[in-house]
């Protein structure tokens, strides 16, 4: 076995979700055709992510709004796996915050992820 | 936390199954060797995302199975340096707090790692941190948040090494008492917002 390309990319928790339901780790154990292993994966996941999982366009519609803050990759995918609500939340998701950027533009940053992330996917669309 | 690679192997079809369409026969064989196993050096595999390109199948004498080379890009678990995850307490011992992702309970965070000043309470069996007098307890399946301090990969344990290890009168890797773990993240909790998050949630309600 050889590891051709060892990180092609980083995946947010949501699209690693999305591939688990394509593979029907969302179904019953019996007639599922995924691994339990999977299925505990995505049970696992799901609950996390508090009980529902945005799909790659409602992600593309935040990254893009992320652009003036100029944030790293793995910042971005910090914040939409975890989603902070505070500022002591948004802190941890992303290095020297409160350096880089001043008050306002952290509450505008919580605000986007109230916007994008928190809310049902179906309002989420709305909002954007 | 997950990463996307792209691995290349060798997968061998057993002649039984030489009659279902290849890309079935190949991704069974595939799941079957890597889903829910560590990759040294690379991390957890979760699961397979899909299957790029199937070579020539090959027949080797005396082997009626076919052999293709493989490259397929699976979903791998390897935290990095600096994340913040998210779990449940799964036991708390001596060693330190070990954390639970679901689908991953190799997380340890150390008593070096936990916030100042944090103490072992033998009699709860469980750690606590002693905060501006008040006695905050790291509880047994409940959610906290953990940095990722590293990840290491440990080998195989060779038979002599394990020789070795019950000649000195240790527990042996690999036994029950000391189970192998192929894949090591080390956490720690001391930090703004690290640690049990229903700390954090009763500040904010008291504010």
């Amino acid at each position: 076995m050889k590891i051709v390309e060892e990180n092609i990319g980083l995946l947010s928790n949501d699209e690693v979700l999305a591939v688990l339901k394509d593979r029907e780790a969302d179904k019953q154990p019996v007639i599922s055709r995924a691994a339990p292993s999977e299925i505990q994966a995505y049970t696992a996941l799901l609950q996390q992510s508090g009980g529902s999982f945005r799909d790659r366009q409602q992600l593309q519609t935040f990254i893009d709004c992320l652009k003036p803050f100029g944030l790293t990759h793995w910042e971005t995918v910090h914040l939409i796996n975890h989603r902070p609500a505070s500022l002591v939340e948004v802190d941890l998701c992303i290095e020297d915050c409160e350096t880089r950027f001043d008050d306002e533009q952290i509450e505008q940053l919580l605000t986007l992820v109230q916007e994008h992330l928190r809310n049902q996917p179906d309002s989420g669309e709305q909002a954007s | 936390m997950f990463i996307l690679s792209l691995l290349e192997d060798n997968v061998r079809i057993a002649p039984q199954d030489l009659g279902k369409p290849a890309e079935l026969a190949i991704s069974a064989a595939l799941e079957k060797a890597f889903l829910d196993r560590v990759v040294p050096n690379l991390g957890l595999v979760v699961t397979l995302h899909d299957i790029l390109s199937i070579g020539d199948g090959c027949v080797y004498p005396s082997d009626g199975g076919a052999h293709y080379k493989v490259s397929f890009r699976v979903i791998v678990f390897r935290p990095f340096r600096g994340e913040l995850l998210v779990g449940k307490v799964l036991k708390m011992t001596r060693d330190g707090v070990y954390v639970d992702l679901g689908f991953f309970q190799d997380i340890l965070i150390a008593p070096g790692d936990m916030p100042e000043p944090s103490y072992w309470k033998e009699d709860d069996k469980a750690w606590l941190w002693r905060m501006e007098g008040q006695d905050l307890f790291f509880e047994q399946g409940m959610p906290l948040r953990v940095k990722v301090q590293s990840v290491d990969f440990n080998a195989v344990p060779t038979l002599s090494q394990q020789q070795e290890q019950a000649d000195a009168g240790e527990a042996v890797v690999g036994s029950k008492s000391r189970p192998f773990v192929p894949m090591e993240v080390k956490g720690r909790a001391d930090g703004d917002g690290l640690g049990m998050v229903h700390w954090y949630v009763a500040d904010d309600e008291m504010e």
